[in-house]
């Protein structure tokens, strides 16, 4: 087992950081908590870092190539960050916009199980993005960035907060029909 | 979708969604798998948009503080989805370009092999090496093993002595032999089509086993899979994970009791069922149960499979220690998890040989009457993991590593040719409602 650095960390926690990321959005509603879960996690991982190698002479794997200790990696990070969006219901035991434990259970482990379709939707959605005239596409960067505050942004553009929903909602549909196509003509190619 | 559902989707995306909504959206979702998978696609879209390298990144309080101690800025934290992004492209302009030389021959289904275990291929100049690009017909396989890509991603293993014939891409008719076909995302609705019944995949792993006498005997690792019988008159018949049938005639199918699965270390040492050294029974009936034991042979070490079901969950030696001696080697029997919960087991072991038979039981919670009675604890443990957090693991604390471990004491008995070992429930029905958080026991059998 090679000794790993903080270079090591670096480009591990990067080759995981999206999928470690979404898996934590699909856990927690705000986006606000989810980026500082996705900061705490990180603070985790590269506390516990020193043991991960430990962790791999479990795997019988001496010399692990690169994409194994990626892989590695990324379901370490992926258990760690379960934990630590657990810790985060724990201080909002009181609070009623959570999810109940036994819903949070099933989500979770269905996170993990469709984890690889959904990092390929994403890949997918990407080049749907990047397909779109540059005008559009930051309409859409714009909106997303503010959608905590859909109020400003309706009263800004003379729309009802309805509408502005009804617009996002589009949007996810017209991205998500555009990613199932892409996906598809991939898997006939 | 209606309006309302819509709307909670996206409020709850939004996190302006209310506790009441909270409610009413999780009614919605705790029946529905498929509607779950929905709702983490419409989170996905805005987890694409977030990662775009084009999104005006969020500048909260938390992201501009550093890493505790070692300088990581900000700014190198800010930069990562891009990175990740760039990275996930190249490997999608990689996996495009490999698909994109992939080409279907005039007849046939196009296939890569991708391993090949002393596969013989009956008939002349029908050998493949691996990376093959061919259009598969017909497969006539004299002995070995052969793993090829489908379109789909649909990853295709056959084990010899096995005959069969693609129908489709997505349909192979299976004369004899064994299969074993994980289909992916994308491949969903594969069938392998037998003489007695035909099993339609609804996004699984499973294994198709026909023997000389047509029985076809199925077992699904993971997902689900619908059987048809060919005349039978009743509707499909859903299998789940850790659950197996045989097709016995095209009208009367019957539980399949054990199957001798691959051990994923050496995934061809696998053995017919006829050449085991015992057998496994239990007294539940086809309504009851479909469940079937997992045999893997000469498997008992570190890092092997701990159940049909469940996994992750793996075999260790205890923390610190080294994996008992005595245990290394034995076939291993995988126990199904959820049978911690039927309290009438009665599991049965016909050992063919003189034999051990151990029994690994969760060291948190005294052990039923029967296990003292029968077996004799050795003093060794072994832990099987890591575990997710759940409600049979919730009172351990997790390691270092952020895992859960459960630790088994070691029993063991010796059983002798032609003799029979009665094993019961992993509940103690003395010790009532404390044992919400046991897991079901494991075996293994050492033959002399």
């Amino acid at each position: 087992m090679p000794n790993l650095n903080h270079d090591d960390f670096l480009r591990l926690f990067t080759y995981s950081e999206p999928n470690l990321r979404a898996f934590i959005r699909r856990l927690v509603a705000n986006a606000a908590d989810a980026s500082e879960i996705s900061q705490n996690t990180a603070i985790v991982l590269w506390k516990k870092f020193d043991s991960f190698g430990e962790r791999h002479a479990r795997y019988e794997l001496e010399q692990p190539s690169k994409e194994e200790l990626e892989v590695h990696f990324s379901k370490w990070a992926m258990k760690v960050a379960r934990f630590e969006v657990l810790s985060w219901r724990r201080d909002k035991a009181r609070d009623r916009h959570v999810f109940s434990d036994t819903m949070f259970e099933t989500l979770a482990d269905e996170s993990e199980e469709f984890d690889e379709q959904l990092e390929k939707q994403r890949s997918a959605i990407k080049k749907c993005l990047d397909k779109l005239p540059e005008g559009r596409r930051d309409q859409i960067m714009e909106a997303y960035s503010a959608r905590n505050k859909p109020r400003e942004i309706a009263n800004r553009t003379g729309k009802t907060v309805n509408a502005f929903y009804q617009w996002m909602h589009r949007v996810r549909l017209s991205l998500l029909k555009c990613a199932n196509k892409e996906l598809n003509e991939a898997a006939y190619l | 979708m209606t309006d309302d559902l819509k709307n909670l989707f996206l409020k709850y995306i939004d996190g302006s969604i209310s506790a009441e909504e909270v409610r009413a959206l999780e009614e919605h979702l705790t029946t529905d798998k498929a509607l779950r998978k929905e709702f983490f696609e419409h989170i996905n879209v805005d987890v694409a948009i977030e990662n775009h390298p084009d999104f005006p990144l969020y500048q909260s309080p938390s992201r501009v503080s550093q890493f505790e101690g070692n300088r990581v800025s900000a700014r190198w934290w800010n930069r990562m989805p891009a990175w990740g992004w760039a990275a996930a492209a190249c490997i999608g302009i990689v996996l495009a370009f490999g698909l994109g030389q992939f080409s279907a021959g005039p007849s046939g289904v196009p296939g890569i092999v991708l391993r090949n275990d002393e596969a013989v291929v009956r008939g002349e100049g029908l050998q493949y090496s691996l990376g093959d690009r061919v259009a598969f017909n017909e497969i006539d396989l004299e002995k070995g093993w052969l793993r090829l890509e489908l379109p789909k991603g649909v990853v295709f293993d056959i084990y010899g002595p096995a005959k069969g014939r693609f129908l489709s891409a997505e349909r192979f008719e299976l004369d004899v032999g064994r299969l074993n076909i994980d289909v992916g995302p994308a491949g969903k609705g594969f069938t392998v089509v037998t003489e007695n019944g035909d099993i339609v995949d609804l996004g699984t792993q499973f294994g198709v086993d026909v023997g000389g006498d047509r029985r076809a005997k199925v077992a699904v690792f993971s997902g689900e899979v619908e059987v048809y019988s060919r005349e039978s008159e009743g509707g499909p018949r859903l299998l789940e994970e850790g659950e197996g049938l045989s097709l016995d005639s095209a009208i009367t199918s019957s539980r399949l009791m054990s199957v001798n699965v691959a051990d994923d270390q050496r995934p061809n040492r696998r053995l017919a069922e006829d050449e085991n050294t015992f057998e496994i029974r239990d007294n539940l009936t086809s309504e009851q149960s479909l469940r079937f034991y997992g045999i893997v042979s000469d498997g008992m070490r570190e890092g092997v499979n701990a159940y049909t079901t469940q996994k992750v969950v793996r075999w260790w030696s205890d923390a610190g220690e080294v994996f008992p001696a005595e245990l290394s080697g034995a076939d291993l029997v995988q126990t199904f998890h959820h049978d911690r919960d039927q309290d009438d087991l009665e599991i049965r072991l016909d050992v063919r040989r003189d034999s051990v038979v151990y029994v690994f039981f969760d060291e948190r919670y005294s052990p039923p009457e029967w296990l003292p009675d029968t077996l004799v604890d050795t003093g060794q443990t072994v832990r099987s993991g890591p575990w997710r957090p759940s409600l049979v693991v919730r009172d351990i604390e997790p390691d270092e590593n952020g895992e859960i471990y459960v630790r088994y004491r070691v029993w063991r008995t010796d059983v002798a040719a032609d003799e029979s070992l009665d094993l019961g429930a992993s509940f103690n029905r003395n010790r009532g409602k404390d044992q919400t958080s046991r897991v079901m026991y494991g075996i293994a059998v050492k033959s002399h």
